[in-house]
């Protein structure tokens, strides 16, 4: 009972081990009583946690550059895909939607941080080397995050799975469910878009 | 991949640039990007763009403020210059704002002058909004008058009031 407030109010602040078996239990639990209705199957849910959640932290990781936040922001990941899961019909969609909600989710945390980075600077008078180290990777995750958000998802995740975890167009294709000439076409486009993206957030390559 | 029909086409290129940061093209089409970037400056910059795209992505290119200090050596690092809000911009913005709000408020005041005209079973009389409520006896006046001036300033209280002892 106090693990399924814990986790339904995402007051999400233990290490990542406790946290993925935490997650887990608290996953198999309400699978048992899901099952009883014929919405989900705990094996499915199983297989997709171990087949994604080292990747989704790669890519998470990659954003928010924060080893911990990262394992949370996952954690947090499959949780609502819990609670959505049921509305899923391919593997492919699901895996598209993992990457949206870890992207998304991985966007908010960088902005709430720059938030109260800012909040902090206000209220403490940090020492200028310290302010200056946490300001150059704010910024830098903000603008990444930034150009991120703007990006239409059918291009950011190809562009995502390719940079970030450097998988084939072939794999991409196959995870994705579309042509490799498309994957081909939406990452080209996704650079194009980003560069313009960046350029217009004053950043030249 | 090979399309000999744009070989003179940029975005061929350039998407076979693309395809080369991810290590998708074949021997032939490296050799045919080589040749092309020897002789086009363009598809040069933009292949060295994409390359910068990805370091930023990867984080090995650090974007900072232009004014922040580059605390560290072994990063890359791009200046980002915030943009400010024009000063020209601006200024057109608050004369709109300033020329709605004049609008509006003269606006307000016509509104407050113009007449709504109440049909009514004896012919119609017109009520000037914003004008105190009427007793029943300047109302039985009005009716009686066919000739009504439609000035507001008439049908104020003491017009009416002098009015009803002329009669």
């Amino acid at each position: 009972m106090v693990l399924n407030t814990m986790l339904s109010n995402r007051k999400i602040c233990y290490n990542s081990c406790v946290l993925n078996t935490l997650t887990k239990f608290y996953i198999m639990k309400k699978t048992e009583s899901q099952n009883k209705q014929g919405k989900i199957d705990e094996k499915a849910l199983t297989d997709i946690m171990n087949s994604y959640q080292s990747r989704l932290f790669t890519v998470v990781n990659k954003i928010v550059i924060d080893t911990d936040a990262a394992s949370d922001i996952v954690q947090d990941v499959f949780i609502t895909f819990y609670e959505k899961g049921e509305q899923f019909e391919s593997r492919s969609s699901i895996y598209t939607w993992l990457y949206r909600i870890a992207t998304n989710k991985s966007i908010d945390y960088i902005r709430k941080v720059a938030r109260e980075r800012k909040n902090q600077k206000k209220l403490h008078h940090l020492d200028n080397v310290t302010a200056k180290s946490h300001d150059e990777n704010i910024h830098h995750k903000m603008i990444v995050a930034e150009v991120l958000k703007e990006l239409d998802e059918t291009f950011r995740v190809p562009l995502m799975l390719a940079e970030y975890e450097k998988m084939s167009y072939a794999d991409i294709a196959e995870e994705l469910g579309i042509e490799v000439n498309t994957v081909r076409t939406r990452i080209f486009r996704a650079r194009k878009k980003m560069l313009s993206i960046l350029e217009k957030h004053g950043v030249q390559l | 991949m090979k399309n000999s029909n744009n070989s003179n086409n940029h975005e061929y290129y350039e998407m076979l640039i693309s395809c080369q940061m991810d290590g998708e093209l074949s021997k032939e089409e490296e050799l045919e990007l080589e040749e092309h970037l020897a002789t086009c400056e363009h598809c040069r910059a933009l292949q060295a763009k994409f390359r910068g795209l990805s370091s930023v992505l990867d984080g090995s290119t650090i974007v900072v403020d232009t004014e922040a200090e580059k605390t560290d050596g072994s990063k890359t690092y791009i200046d980002f210059h915030r943009k400010h809000f024009p000063i020209m911009k601006a200024a057109a913005c608050v004369l709109i704002m300033l020329a709605l709000s004049i609008t509006t408020f003269v606006g307000i005041n016509n509104h407050n002058r113009t007449s709504i005209n109440l049909a009514s079973s004896s012919g119609g009389y017109e009520v000037y909004e914003g004008a105190p409520l009427m007793s029943d006896t300047f109302v039985a006046y009005m009716d009686g008058e066919e000739n009504l001036s439609t000035d507001y300033e008439e049908y104020s209280p003491l017009f009416a009031y002098f009015s009803y002892i002329d009669d």
